[in-house]
């Protein structure tokens, strides 16, 4: 009779860091520095500030982060957001209530997206020339219809958007915290989330697995216009003047910046929420920070430019070597290397044992 | 035969020689008298550049033009360059192939002005400066130079309001101030001068930071929120432009600092004043208009007109309220 072979089995502890660590480890360090130059930056008013003040360019990188997954690209959502601004405004000089006003404008916000995904899908022209040219549309109606006036907007309750607080905190802080947790969760457990990945991953693939590409397509570009949309009616709150060249300046890129240095890639398929809330939330910071330690505005450009480029290249790095230790020092460090933990390995008992003494089997 | 054809050539070369420099030799005012041939027209057209219309100011500016210039006899062309400089010389040289009588060019920047300046001296056709100086340095190099300059008087206003905050405040009470500028611009920066010129004669007034709005109320609102969480001693905030004291007044209101900041600026358009904006400085971007068109007409008419003309700023202070047109 033979010993019961022993089995040992590598533990299943693998230890490996979120993908958004690197990207967070920079915003920390960028933090961190500020905060010790600074009295003044690291005052919980001036988080709040810095929060407000980034949170338009945030909405924008979440629609750019759904959009980007696919691999297309939006550029319309500058032009979308004083789109956007001017139609509310518009609607509330009108007599409409606010809340109906903010609504009808978000939807035309949305329908300019589903025009984007349509064009991009139904018409298979390249996302970048689709949106690059609704954004011309988007662009002229406010200048058109408005005259290149400004809308001054009389409907105080309006202020609430960009400067109301809900449950404590300013309510475009809310707002976008609300949206990313939702976005999240969606792209990461709903069948739709999945297909969006699916998408970008591997185009073809995807469709002939099933995914309705139509209407994943269409989906992830009413999202950017969605989120287009609420960045235009925070900044219009905010300004309390439908001003039609808002959003027109930096935004469109810097939310671009903001999803790709967060890890979302450019070509589709990898990248989470998360990522793209961190990456917007340095921009936030960096852009705050240098007005704070009074950074001369020559200046402002170039350390944005350094910060991100370290920033990435150290995230980059991290990523390609991630198979190798993190922490050096122990089995359970070495264990961690491993991509895939290894499979137990056991030996099948022979059969004769098998059916003389069935207690032996493990 | 051969002998006699060299001194022959020679002579009708000298001969045409001297008959081109007889023609070439100019009077003291050949540049300012040749004018485009459509000058001559019945209704000559005059082109007007202007950097974009989302300003107020430039919005009041480009209807004075249309209103005014109609009202004498002109046809209007009016380019707007979307706040590109690019974009306003290639819009210069559309003027220049369309051969316009005349051009009022109100550059996107001081600078990079001096260019369509240069294109249009070198096509022949006289140019008249609105509201930006073009800068004397570039026009120099590059041997440009323009009719007339007209526009606010610029250091007048920056000083007119500095001394105006040491009337409310005192000329010995500590101040601490924050600018919301433009560096690329000069006319931003002669009132910024202005303003701190006037400020230091209180031996207590100091400036502590000039941050850069671009002339957009959107980014004055985030710098001049930055502004006041990195110096919370500031309490005084001076907006060098209308669309800077948009975004400033907001971010004064949303901090919660109405009560201990004062804003002074260069009027905001259609925003009355209060007890936290104190007091502006309002152009008349129309009167502008109408002053380049009128000085045009007489030039074009063969009388000299003064090299510049500076008009007084209005001051609004707490409780007015500027009119329709008269912005900073």
């Amino acid at each position: 009779m033979l010993p019961a072979p022993t089995v040992r089995v590598a533990p299943l502890r693998v230890r490996r860091l979120p993908e958004e660590a690197g990207i967070f480890a920079v915003l920390v360090v960028v933090v961190l520095a500020l905060s010790l130059i600074s009295p003044s930056f690291r005052t919980v008013s001036n988080g709040f500030v810095l929060l407000v003040n980034g949170s338009v360019i945030t909405f924008l990188a979440l629609g750019q982060a759904f959009v980007l997954l696919t691999g297309g690209i939006d550029l319309s959502t500058g032009a979308n957001i004083a789109m956007t601004g001017v139609t509310a405004a518009l609607l509330m000089q009108a007599g409409l209530p606010w809340p109906l006003a903010a609504l009808l404008a978000l939807a035309a916000a949305t329908l300019l997206g589903v025009i984007n995904g349509s064009l991009t899908h139904f018409l298979r022209i390249p996302a970048f020339i689709a949106t690059f040219s609704t954004q011309g549309v988007a662009l002229a109606i406010p200048l058109i219809v408005t005259g290149a006036q400004s809308i001054s907007v009389h409907d105080y309750g309006f202020a609430w958007i960009g400067q109301g607080r809900l449950l404590g905190l300013p309510t475009p802080v809310m707002l976008i915290a609300l949206a990313a947790v939702t976005a999240g969760l969606f792209l990461r457990s709903t069948r739709l989330g999945v297909h969006i990945y699916a998408l970008g991953g591997n185009r073809a693939a995807a469709r002939l697995a099933g995914v309705n590409v139509a209407r994943t397509t269409v989906f992830v570009y009413a999202v950017s216009g969605f989120c287009a949309g609420m960045g235009g009616l925070i900044a219009t709150s905010r300004l309390m003047v439908g001003f039609p060249a808002t959003g027109t300046g930096n935004e469109l890129f810097y939310s671009i910046a903001a999803a790709v240095v967060g890890g979302v890639s450019l070509f589709g398929g990898v990248g989470t929420v998360l990522g793209a809330m961190i990456g917007a939330v340095l921009i936030a910071v960096v852009s705050n920070g240098m007005n704070v330690i009074n950074v001369q505005s020559y200046w402002q450009s170039l350390v944005i430019g350094v910060i991100i480029l370290i920033g990435v290249t150290f995230d980059t790095y991290r990523r390609s070597h991630k198979d190798k230790p993190v922490l050096r020092g122990g089995r359970a460090a070495d264990n961690s290397a491993r991509p895939a933990p290894r499979a137990p390995v056991v030996s099948p008992p022979p059969i004769s044992e098998n059916l003389v003494e069935p207690s032996n089997s493990p | 035969m051969k002998t006699l054809a060299v001194p022959s050539a020679l002579t009708s070369a000298c001969l045409f020689a001297v008959g081109l420099v007889a023609l070439d030799s100019p009077g003291a005012n050949a540049a300012a008298v040749k004018l485009p041939a459509n000058c001559s027209s019945a209704k000559p057209t005059i082109g007007v550049a202007l950097p974009n219309t989302v300003n107020p100011y430039y919005i009041s500016m480009q209807d004075s033009f249309n209103k005014h210039g109609t009202a004498l006899g002109y046809d209007i062309k009016v380019a707007i360059a979307n706040d590109s400089d690019s974009n306003q010389l290639s819009q210069v040289e559309s003027f220049i192939q369309q051969g316009v009588c005349a051009v009022a060019l109100n550059a996107v920047n001081s600078g990079p002005g001096a260019a369509s300046v240069h294109a249009l001296n070198q096509a022949g056709i006289p140019v008249f400066t609105v509201n930006v100086i073009v800068s004397a340095d570039d026009l120099k190099a590059q041997h440009a130079s323009f009719v007339e300059y007209v526009g606010a008087d610029q250091v007048a206003g920056g000083a007119q309001i500095g001394e105006r905050v040491l009337k409310d405040r005192g000329n010995s009470a500590k101040i601490v101030a924050g600018i919301i500028g433009d560096p690329d611009q000069i006319p931003t920066n002669q009132r910024d001068k202005g303003f701190s010129d006037a400020i230091s004669k209180n031996p207590n007034a100091k400036v502590v930071q000039t941050i850069n709005g671009k002339v957009d109320p959107n980014v004055s609102l985030q710098v001049a929120g930055d502004m006041l969480q990195g110096h919370p001693d500031i309490d005084v905030i001076w907006a060098d432009t209308g669309p800077h004291a948009v975004g400033a007044l907001q971010a004064i209101n949303q901090q919660g600092k109405a009560g201990t900041v004062k804003l002074y600026a260069f009027c905001a358009a259609d925003t009355a004043l209060t007890a936290t904006y104190a007091a502006c400085a309002a152009q008349e971007p129309a009167d502008y208009a109408r002053i380049v068109l009128d000085n045009l007409k007489k030039y074009l008419g063969g009388t000299s007109v003064p090299a510049q003309v500076l008009q007084p700023l209005k001051i609004f202070v707490t409780g007015q309220k500027p009119g329709p047109g008269e912005v900073g």
